[in-house]
């Protein structure tokens, strides 16, 4: 092994180490972070259902709905601001 | 057709999973006479105030219902118009529309128009935000 190569075999094993110190103390974190998705998963999957839910009682055509009580509401005088 | 302005920070925001946009989160427009910055991460009524909430303006604006898509790559938001009408009295004055999350825990904020100049709404009278349903309020690609 050349003097160069063994310099860089020594950095490189030191930061390898370095590394596995860091990733020693997160992972404990990480799992406690996974736990607690684990948790917020059923609640988001509720939430979800609820949309779905609201989605469904509004129809397809609600954004219609909407746009013609504002197309109406502009043609009774109304101001409008059109966002592009 | 008033200029979409967007917060710059509402692009980190969808990455890091703020805003849940199809239809989980509710969606507020607000109205105030203060003028936005696109530095600025969160609404709220201290750095912009908006009308009292009174003679047909609640607090916080108005309920805007998003509706998402995607096709070959390409999401789109549209949101649905909404119309303040001043009821009892005058409403305003507001000059921006602003469009925030209500339900992320900052009310983070999206984007803004400019009407171009202060407006107040005598009573009846109608200000509609209209968003466009065919190229969406915005798009991701």
């Amino acid at each position: 092994m050349t003097d160069t190569k063994a310099i860089l075999q020594k950095t490189y094993d030191t930061l390898c180490v370095r590394k596995t110190e860091i990733d020693a103390k997160a992972a404990p974190l990480a799992a406690k972070r996974e736990k607690l998705w684990e948790k917020i998963h059923p609640v988001k999957a509720e939430i979800d259902k609820l949309a779905a839910e609201e989605k469904a009682i509004k129809g397809d055509d609600y954004h219609v709905l909407c746009q013609e009580i504002g197309q109406l509401a502009v043609k009774l005088g109304g101001k409008k601001l059109s966002g592009n | 057709m008033a200029a979409y302005n967007k917060f710059q920070d509402f692009v980190e925001q969808v990455l890091k999973a703020i805003h849940d946009l199809d239809g989980t989160h509710t969606l507020k427009v607000a109205l105030t006479n203060t003028a936005p910055t696109a530095g600025q991460t969160n609404w709220n009524t201290t750095d912009h105030p908006a009308p009292a909430a009174a003679n047909g303006y609640s607090a916080g604006g108005a309920t805007t219902t998003p509706t998402l898509s995607e096709s070959s790559g390409t999401a789109k938001l549209v949101l649905s118009d909404v119309v303040f009408t001043a009821s009892g009295g005058q409403l305003g004055p507001f000059r921006y529309i602003v469009v925030y999350n209500d339900t992320s825990p900052g009310d983070n904020a999206i984007a803004w128009y400019d009407y171009g100049s202060s407006l107040t709404l005598n009573d009846t009278e109608t200000f509609t935000v209209d968003f466009d349903a065919t190229n969406g309020f915005f798009t991701l690609a």
